[in-house]
């Protein structure tokens, strides 16, 4: 009887120390976790629309939907002379090229709204073609003049403001995960 | 003279006395009685005070995410699995006036301010209700950077291919901060604060500044169908994603509530300055 009640008392003790241990064992913790992101979007697509009239043509480029901003600039290439004039659009003397400086952005309505510094389409670039014979009253039997036209996203400098059109990289080139793209 | 004696004498005059008496006793006793709980009720006042652990993450000076162990009804008894994220935060991303503006897209090569710091709340700041804390505190953080893409069915699933490196927060150390680079991996990093971060202060800045690089501009996957070449951009429609958590541990046994807590060996030297094994 003595053994039961010593037995009895013992499983007490080592209950009451075994509950008493998830206590000691407890550190004070506390966590906490935040986060963030954003979406990137790179797409850009831009349409060119050439309109010919009284030795005049006429250039309109267009962002199409899902567009972000991205900076245009164009040129004519002819055996004749060529004047050009657009609002908006200057001109580069050391490549020739002339620059949008407003950036066309048209994206779509999932991806939220346009900046306000960015605009769909770009004011007409008016290319006139000077043909001595044809202000003489003369028609040449064909003529060439090719307009060209390029675009590069805009990029923005670490403060935030935008890199000005002459000065973005029109030449940079696209990579792939084998080199560098064709 | 006779007639005080007489009246002195008189059994109406020991009964009034008596009860006089009584009366003064039973008086005296309740104002012992009143003293003594006044004085025991300040004594239990002082011993239910509890200890309080509490975090905050700060982003560009302001909380934007705050817990309390003490707050969750579990997290005592847990021991060391105790934690209780109260506040899931989202962190801003716009440190500059001039990014702020809702139409704005996110400017890629610019940098954003993105300072990020631990506080260690107490009850007078505005975190109070979620996150009060009143005893020192050691903290590390895990910042971890990956890519997501839409899933297609409404959701994001995450972009293992696309290189988190891409993702450039700047990471500040040195200022109290230190690196575990034992557990350094492409899309996470942990620093410890290697000082006691007492009540109502804020360790200095681990993170300043936040960067995407311009390379997401010209990497593109190329294709080629019936001759013609296509290139896509690779990081189109991808969002890069930026979490912070925050661990904190109390400041006594330092070594083996980091040890039991967050499972790694460090030391503590007598200026209470911690230190990774």
């Amino acid at each position: 009887m003595k053994k039961t009640h010593a037995l009895a008392a013992f499983l007490a003790l080592v209950l009451a120390v075994t509950v008493s241990l998830p206590g000691a064992w407890a550190y004070f913790t506390a966590n906490v976790r935040a986060g963030g992101g954003r979406t990137v979007q790179l797409q850009n697509q831009t349409e060119i629309t050439e309109e010919f009239a009284d030795w005049n043509k006429q250039i309109t480029i267009t962002a199409a939907s899902g567009t972000q901003p991205v900076y245009v600039r164009a040129r004519a290439y002819s055996t004749y002379g060529l004047t050009y004039t657009g609002e908006g659009w200057q001109r580069r003397d050391a490549d020739g090229w002339y620059y949008y400086q407003t950036p066309l952005a048209n994206p779509s309505e999932a991806q939220g709204a346009a900046p306000a510094w960015a605009q769909p389409g770009a004011a007409p670039l008016n290319v006139h073609i000077t043909v001595e014979g044809a202000q003489q009253g003369e028609t040449p039997e064909d003529f060439d003049v090719v307009v060209v036209y390029e675009t590069t996203p805009v990029t923005y400098n670490a403060d935030g403001s935008r890199v000005s059109p002459e000065a973005s990289d029109w030449n940079a080139q696209l990579q792939t995960n084998g080199g560098a793209a064709q | 003279m006779k007639r005080i004696r007489r009246l002195a004498a008189s059994p109406a005059v020991t009964a009034g006395a008596l009860v006089l008496a009584v009366c003064l006793l039973a008086f005296s006793t309740v104002g012992g009685t009143r003293a003594a709980l006044t004085y025991y009720s300040e004594n239990y006042i002082s011993t239910v005070q509890m200890q309080e652990l509490g975090v905050s993450l700060m982003e560009n000076g302001k909380p934007v995410a705050t817990g309390n162990a003490a707050t969750s009804a579990n997290a005592r008894a847990d021991g060391a699995q105790a934690s209780a994220l109260l506040a899931p935060g989202t962190l801003i991303l716009q440190g500059q006036s001039q990014f702020e503006a809702a139409t704005e897209p996110f400017k890629i090569g610019a940098v954003y301010q993105e300072q990020l710091a631990v506080h260690n709340p107490t009850d007078n700041g505005a975190a109070a209700a979620q996150g009060a804390s009143n005893i020192t505190q050691y903290v590390r953080v895990t910042v971890t950077r990956y890519w997501v893409k839409p899933d297609g069915k409404g959701g994001l699933t995450k972009s293992p291919e696309l290189d988190p490196s891409l993702i450039g927060l700047n990471l500040v150390t040195g200022n109290g901060w230190v690196e575990d680079t034992a557990a350094r991996t492409g899309e996470r990093t942990v620093l410890y604060y290697t000082r006691p971060l007492q009540p109502g202060e804020t360790t200095p800045v681990f993170a300043d500044t936040l960067k995407i690089d311009p390379s997401v501009q010209v990497t593109v996957r190329q294709s080629t169908e019936a001759g013609k070449v296509t290139n896509t951009y690779v990081y189109d429609g991808a969002s890069f994603q930026l979490e912070v958590k925050v661990d904190a541990v109390q400041n006594h046994n330092v070594a083996d509530a980091v040890r039991s807590a967050w499972g790694r060996a460090v030391t503590v030297d007598g200026a209470g300055t911690l230190s990774l094994s």
